[in-house]
């Protein structure tokens, strides 16, 4: 069950609500109570294979999964510092890691050891479980937290509801126990129902016209282009061709994963729950360093808590700390799926942080200005778009059909088309059309909004929509601008135009990126 | 505590109050018009059943038509079948026919069709399949773009969320709009109730379409098959289990292969097509088509017709001037029902009088098939001589295009 269908917005939201608003009348806990059983239930929703009768082994293994974490990082909390206490740990840790590497990653080890050895014969077809990415890092985090001392006695329904909340369930935002779990606790959402309601509905159609809208209308584009490339179709995309293709997968994989991201805070909002924010304008980044503080924040937060740091971040010398910036990086990109060419998306990030952070030294010890701002925001993103190249072209090597060699082929002709190594054509002749020219021309100009608009979180800033980690400075509370949300009749005409924008669209089939990871 | 305004509760009730007011009026006027056959109710008002506009969701228009009374036969394939085969012509006589053919349709979303008419029509005697040369020797499946995956055609996909969506949804509300709209204007449809697209098709000259469409199109085509020609697994997969789903079921299969213009022909071998008789398809076809008869052998028997040559019908000369219609052709790859009907007359064994017509098309099987290839290889010939000028006006525009870029790689696989 997406976001974006009549069956979540017309049937479960609703009666989630009405169960939550009746059950915490109460009892606040009978109200998260509640959550937790819409959340099984939207987890449930999910059938992997609909030829099958529907079957429990995915509800039991994130219900297995949260049970185990919390009694151990329970036992981790009342025995730090001792080894019996480290042992859990490690084990935890361990097992999350082996069931996530178990769902994600066998695939693609029983692939290369086909490749190799000829061992085994049929490569299992292990279906990836909804989620698992998301609620085992969560998890790993609740763990090492619980060995640093820095969690509470939760209780177990908090838990529960802390990694299973819908909302955040299938692709995040990564939620932090330390932001959620206190939340739980409160009861002001009573008297904020209709702030929460109304703000939660308006970021909720912000998010829904992102992803139905600009989203869904920029994938054909992207994907034919792609599709291209990777097919033996007689031709290689044109170097146009292949910019647009590139740079509309950059426009679409934005406005799909912040789409949801402002679904899930808006759908959270209802029930007076503020999620962590998750993007703040990433195209709008002045250098790669800054991109990564921009997109997928919880991601990157997470991965320089549990990964960077502990590796010895920057406290090891700067040889050291670029080795660790790559690991964590590749180890970022092998986390998005597993294929050799979300490994080269996450290696060339982490190359273009080590140039960043050296050209950062190289200028404070040279006294070299920075780049003027716009120039900086248009490097930036070209850098960014020639990444998203290696991982749009991943997507061919995910499943039981999926073939490392098409991902790896699809991604050099790209690269030698934007590059110009088959040469400087602008579009093709007509008997060569995948997409019309002034459709792409239009999904690639999208990426001009991305520069000019405020973000969600900048139009809803007056009723603090999202948790912020990062401490954006224009995020903060600050000077009213007379372009944020409020209450007001033109914004209730504005939400209203949108409506009618997303109804007109939203009968499309539709997927989110993010889901398969 | 400081209360909190009015305001908040008016924008979130007057949000939420539209919406369900919107969805309100949707589910009514969808139920009431039931513009895409598929949300019938014991209110829906028959009279808009022949203004009903199919065309922007026609899979699950299809798909509703299907299950919307108990047909005894239905024709099955691509726009060429939707445009072509008229199931109310009166040779028919009192069979229900219906015609449900859908643009770009491949063998897998005709496959799958017929195994909906098999679960939704218990009265189903006869399907006609037309299969297009070129689906089985490509990969290509426009069914994404298509709609195929919002119809009930899908099998794997969330129905309960279809259902939902076809009473609320606004591509249903769109149609109900543009049915009012057309009912109201006396506008004819493009698709009749049964199916035919009979209205509507073009309004441009055919020399025009197949200038701007027909070669090109045959031009990437000939561009993609040099690089590789190779049976598709998946869709020989589905024309086979299309093939045993009838057997097994008891209802008689005609199998036929629809024509093109010989100008859309012709650009095969004059661009150096690796096949360009498309012996591989046709050579698959039959050869399929017996060995699953053979585990069937008290099924009706599997026939398989082929119109697809350079039969005077098929190299009609294409009209000079742009007010004068062909007899026959839409373009180079749509045939009107005059040629239609010569194809229905020609599978059912109805009566023909003109005997150019009457010699229309060939049962093949793998018997006679190397003499159907030198057949088709001969009308190749004869027309470059008998029709130079239209021979030469396909030279004309292939030129406007450019050649292969990419390598051809060693894929072509001889034909079983």
């Amino acid at each position: 069950m997406i976001f974006n269908s009549y069956t979540y917005l017309l049937l479960f939201l609703p009666i989630a609500l009405l169960g939550f608003s009746i059950a915490s009348r109460i009892k606040l806990r009978a109200g998260f109570t509640w959550l937790v059983l819409c959340s099984l239930f939207y987890y449930g929703w999910w059938n992997p294979d609909p030829n099958q009768p529907w079957r429990p082994w995915y509800v039991l293994l994130i219900l297995g999964s949260c049970c185990g974490n919390f009694l151990s990082g329970n036992f981790i909390a009342r025995h730090r510092e001792t080894p019996r206490g480290k042992w859990v740990l490690v084990a935890g840790v361990g097992l999350n890691l082996i069931l996530l590497g178990y769902f994600k990653y066998t695939g693609f080890v029983a692939n290369i050891l086909q490749h190799f050895t000829e061992w085994p014969s049929t490569v299992p077809n292990v279906v990836l479980a909804l989620g698992i990415s998301f609620f085992t890092f969560q998890q790993i985090a609740y763990l090492v937290d619980a060995w640093r001392g820095e969690t509470e006695e939760y209780h177990f329904t908090d838990y529960l509801l802390f990694v299973s909340f819908w909302p955040q369930l299938i692709a995040g935002p990564i939620v932090h126990h330390k932001e959620m779990l206190p939340q739980f606790k409160r009861e002001t959402w009573k008297n904020h129902r209709w702030v929460d309601a109304s703000a939660g509905l308006s970021i909720l159609l912000i998010g829904l016209f992102k992803k139905v809208v600009i989203a869904d209308n920029a994938a054909p584009i992207a994907s034919s282009i792609f599709n291209l490339a990777a097919a033996t179709d007689g031709r290689d995309p044109t170097m146009v061709e292949a910019w647009a293709g590139a740079i509309a997968y950059a426009v679409q994989i934005y406005f799909d994963f912040s789409g949801y991201t402002d679904m899930a805070i808006g759908s959270a909002r209802f029930f007076g729950i503020r999620l962590p924010l998750n993007f703040h304008s990433p195209y709008k980044a002045t250098s790669v360093v800054d991109f990564w503080r921009r997109w997928h924040i919880t991601l990157s937060r997470f991965l320089r808590d549990y990964l960077y740091i502990p590796l010895g971040g920057n406290r090891r010398g700067k040889s050291r700390r670029y080795f660790n910036l790559l690991i964590t990086m590749i180890l970022g990109g092998f986390w998005h799926g597993a294929g050799f060419t979300y490994l080269l998306w996450g290696l060339l990030h982490g190359l273009y942080l080590c140039a960043n952070n050296a050209w950062f030294f190289f200028r404070k010890k040279h006294n070299i200005p920075a780049l003027p701002k716009p120039l900086a925001i248009g490097l930036t993103f070209i850098f960014v778009v020639i990444a998203w190249v290696p991982f749009r072209a991943g997507t061919f090597e995910l499943g039981t059909n999926g073939s490392p060699m098409k991902a790896i082929e699809t991604t050099r002709t790209m690269f030698a088309s934007m590059f110009g190594f088959n040469g400087f054509t602008i579009w093709p002749d007509r008997s060569g059309y995948v997409v019309k020219d002034s459709h792409a021309m239009r999904a690639c100009l999208v990426v001009i909004f991305c520069w000019i608009l405020p973000n969600t979180q900048q139009f809803m800033r007056r009723y603090q929509p999202a948790i912020d980690p990062s401490n954006f400075e224009d995020y903060k509370l600050g000077p009213r601008r007379w372009w944020q949300w409020r209450p007001t009749t033109p914004w209730f005409v504005f939400n209203l135009l949108m409506m009618f924008v997303i109804i007109h669209q939203f009968d499309k089939l539709s997927e989110f990126i993010y889901f398969q990871f | 505590m400081k209360p909190v305004p009015r305001s908040f509760r008016r924008h979130a009730l007057g949000l939420l109050g539209t919406f369900a007011g919107i969805m309100l009026l949707f589910t009514f006027v969808n139920t009431w018009i039931n513009p895409l056959w598929v949300t019938p109710a014991p209110w829906t008002n028959e009279a808009f059943a022949e203004h009903r506009q199919i065309y922007r969701s026609l899979r699950t228009a299809k798909a509703g038509l299907a299950r919307s009374i108990p047909w005894e036969v239905a024709m099955l394939g691509s726009s060429r079948v939707a445009i072509g085969l008229d199931p109310a012509i009166p040779q028919w006589g009192d069979t229900k026919v219906v015609n449900l053919g859908m643009s770009a349709a491949s063998i897998n979303e005709n496959a799958a069709m017929v195994d909906f008419l098999i679960k939704n029509d218990p009265a189903l005697k006869q399907i006609i399949l037309g299969i297009d040369l070129t689906d089985l020797t490509s990969e290509s499946d426009l069914s994404r773009g298509a709609g195929f995956y919002e119809s009930p055609l899908n099998e794997h996909g969330d129905a309960f969320e279809r259902e939902i969506r076809y009473h609320v949804g606004f591509s249903t509300a769109e149609a109900s709009y543009k049915t009012v709209k057309a009912r109201s204007s006396g506008v004819v449809p493009p698709y009749t109730t049964k199916g035919h697209w009979a209205h509507h098709r073009s309004v441009d000259p055919v020399r025009v379409i197949l200038e701007r469409d027909s070669v090109p199109f045959a031009v990437r085509y000939v561009r993609k098959r040099k690089v590789e020609l190779a049976l598709s697994e998946s869709k020989l997969e589905s024309f086979r289990k299309a093939i045993r789903s009838c057997l097994e079921h008891n209802i008689k299969l005609t199998l036929f292969i629809p024509p093109n213009h010989a100008v859309y022909l012709s650009v095969f071998p004059l661009d150096h097509d690796p096949d360009p008789y498309f012996m591989l398809d046709r050579r698959t076809i039959v050869k399929v088509a017996e060995e699953e008869q053979k585990n069937f052998p008290n099924a009706p028997q599997v026939v398989v017709w082929d119109f697809n040559d350079y039969h005077p019908l098929n190299c009609e000369p294409i009209p000079e001037k742009p007010e004068t219609p062909a007899k026959y052709w839409v373009d180079g790859t749509h045939s009107l029902e005059t040629l239609g009907n010569v194809i229905l007359s020609r599978i059912n064994g109805w009566p023909l009088d003109d005997p150019t017509e009457a010699s229309y098309g060939q049962i093949i099987t793998t018997k006679n098939i190397d003499a159907r290839e030198e057949f088709i290889q001969k009308g190749y010939e004869r027309y470059q001589v008998e029709q130079p000028e239209d021979w030469q006006f396909t030279k004309n525009i292939m030129k406007e295009f450019s050649p292969t870029d990419r390598e051809p790689v060693e894929t072509f696989e001889p034909a079983p």
